[in-house]
């Protein structure tokens, strides 16, 4: 291989080159757009000429970036980003603990205040002496004490619930007969709409446009792509033989597919079935291939072809005019 | 009208009929162009590019010409102001932009793209009139891509050449001031072998060869080729695999027909490159490498192996 390569550049350096060809050749042929006849005596020029190829290659126009037509799924953080915003929240809830360990103090000692000061609330006459006893301040202690909160409120006439268990096996939690009155007329009112939601909930799902709608993509061959599990595996879909894809938009139903030669193709049933669409206007319809399609909302849109030209509609694509 | 405009006239009658829907595509009356002028640069195109031609190839010629870009170029050659503020509004941003794209250098970019724009506009005089590199453009493909192609143009041409203009102090920095002595011709190989390496060459589709020179000899890679070419990466890896067999398949066929046995066929193939005697002057100035090589006067079976 080396041997041939060497080989063959040697003899290839040493062909005749001839005259070179038009400026205007050289881009013909770097559009693509160039004749059969011309294509065959150019390349037999550049084959020859080392400058020409360069000139050509230079030349090229630049192409666009490959577009993303669907979201890819965010890529996970490597491991040990993870560990480190682990071990970073760890010793931030640390900080935090010993930063406020004197607050935590504070209220457990008042948490043992308020249980010690709400004892005399208990009014059981077996216990009252002990706890008068214990209650009563030393002079001391009272001088210690931090502050006296208020008796805590008890709640009245709570309802009392109670569990009941039937043979299903199934917990019922029963309101107390107090409250069952008033929580009666919420029960009934409650129940349908939960019902009503769940319905919502489930009808949502099916017709959920991110259910159904496939995601898009052009494969490095220039063929349209789809997937309909989010990325996962991808199924070519026939649109136009011979034509080589290079920009896709999809939204909605609304898929747009540019190609060479300003070959431009429309599904409006999420790529079922695909319309030519011509691009006219008062100058002529493009050569160049189509490198971009952006749509802002299913009206607008814009295209942009190799050689810099860019089209735009405003009806959904019905009609492209040249900007 | 120039002269060799009128003989065309004649020879593309249909044009009158064509003629004012094209005028009014170009929008070539914006700058100033007259529809008669805007006729005569049609036949002149017509004339240069399609000497001897059907009259349906010249209507499809002239419709797809970039008809806007056409008019805008010319009015440019001609000197209209409007045509020029257009021209710079829409291609300025572009000039520099690919300038900056070929060069992969801002300054250097920016140096090329204003000795571009010196010369579409037209430095130079001829009979008292400026003489603009765009009165060449003629509309086959986009404005775009042959301003592109004119840079690229002039950068090889230019650039190139004041590389070659190294200075003593950068030869040094660079290692190259003691130069090796140009080593002694070798003259002991068989011709056979680079005649039947030329006949292979020759055998090949120009484009195929367009494809071994561009990896071989510029060492581009499969993905720039691609690019050139417009298909995918794996079918030029598979190309230059088949056409590196194909190629090495038909040597060794020529040799074995030029009297070498198997074994020396099979030798030859493994020689050291850099022990072949190169005259790549001598192939330069000679009309075709068989010529040459028929000159020589060698007989099947002749030759060193």
């Amino acid at each position: 291989m080396d041997t041939l390569k060497k080989l063959a550049s040697r003899r290839l350096n040493s062909q005749p080159v001839g005259q070179h060809p038009d400026p205007e050749l050289l881009t013909l042929l770097a559009e693509n757009s160039i004749s059969r006849r011309d294509r065959s005596k150019i390349f037999e020029h550049l084959s020859a000429c080392s400058d020409c190829r360069n000139i050509f290659y230079l030349a090229l126009p630049e192409t666009a970036d490959n577009q993303q037509a669907f979201a890819l799924p965010r890529k996970q953080p490597r491991f040990g980003f993870r560990w480190a915003t682990l071990a970073a929240s760890v010793i931030i809830v640390g900080a935090v603990l010993i930063s406020n360990r004197a607050m935590f103090t504070e209220h457990s000692v008042q948490n043992r205040d308020i249980a010690t000061y709400s004892a005399p609330e208990v009014t059981s006459p077996k216990t009252e002496a002990a706890v008068q006893e214990r209650t009563e301040p030393t002079p001391a202690a009272d001088e210690t004490r931090p502050r006296v909160r208020p008796p805590a409120k008890h709640m009245t006439a709570a309802p009392q619930a109670s569990l009941q268990f039937d043979q299903s096996g199934e917990v019922h939690f029963a309101a107390a007969p107090a409250a069952r009155d008033a929580n009666a007329a919420f029960a009934q009112s409650d129940r349908p709409a939960t019902a009503k939601t769940k319905q919502l909930d489930s009808r949502n799902i099916v017709s959920s446009p991110s259910a159904i709608m496939p995601a898009w993509r052009i494969s490095s061959e220039g063929s349209p792509e789809r997937s309909f599990d989010g990325g996962h595996s991808w199924q070519p879909v026939s649109v136009q033989d011979g034509v080589r894809f290079q920009a896709i938009s999809a939204m909605g139903h609304d898929v747009w597919l540019g190609g060479n030669a300003g070959n431009l193709y429309h599904s409006a049933d999420a790529g079922q079935s695909w319309d030519k669409v011509v691009l006219t206007s008062d100058s002529m319809a493009p050569e160049s291939n189509i490198v971009r399609i952006d749509f802002s909302d299913p009206q607008d849109g814009l295209l942009t072809t190799a050689n810099g030209r860019i089209w735009s509609t405003s009806d959904g694509g019905k009609n492209w005019q040249l900007k | 009208m120039p002269a060799r405009n009128q003989a065309s006239t004649e020879a593309a009658p249909e044009l009158d009929a064509l003629s004012p829907e094209l005028y009014r595509k170009s929008r070539a009356e914006e700058f100033g162009i007259s529809a008669g002028d805007f006729e005569s640069i049609l036949r002149e195109l017509i004339g240069k590019n399609l000497p001897a031609s059907s009259v349906p190839e010249r209507q499809e010629f002239c419709s797809r010409l970039h008809l806007e870009d056409l008019a805008l170029a010319r009015a440019c050659a001609m000197g209209n102001d409007r045509a020029w503020e257009a021209f710079m509004l829409r291609f300025r941003e572009k000039l520099y932009d690919a300038a900056r794209q070929i060069t992969r250098d801002d300054s250097t970019g920016r140096e090329l793209a204003d000795s571009v724009y010196a010369d579409l506009y037209g430095t130079q005089t001829r009979d008292g009139k400026r003489v603009s590199k765009l009165a060449s453009y003629g509309g086959r493909g986009s404005l775009a891509g042959w301003l592109r192609t004119v840079l690229a143009q002039e950068y090889i041409n230019h650039y190139r050449k004041h590389r070659r203009l190294v200075s003593l102090d950068r030869e040094c920095e660079e290692g190259a001031q003691f130069p090796a002595p140009a080593a002694p011709q070798v003259t002991t190989i068989d011709e056979r072998l680079e005649f039947a390496t030329d006949s292979a060459l020759r055998s090949l589709d120009p484009e195929d060869r367009f494809i071994i020179a561009s990896y071989f000899l510029d060492e581009r890679t499969l993905a720039e080729i691609a690019r050139a070419l417009s298909v995918h990466e794996s079918t030029i890896s598979r190309k230059v695999e088949k056409l590196t067999k194909a190629l090495r398949k038909q040597i060794f066929k020529g040799l074995l027909g030029l009297g070498m046995s198997r074994r020396q066929a099979e030798e030859a193939l493994t020689t050291d490159i850099r022990d072949l005697r190169l005259d790549i002057g001598a192939s330069l100035a000679q009309d075709s490498v068989t010529r040459a090589f028929s000159n020589k006067g060698l007989n099947p079976g002749e030759g060193g192996s």
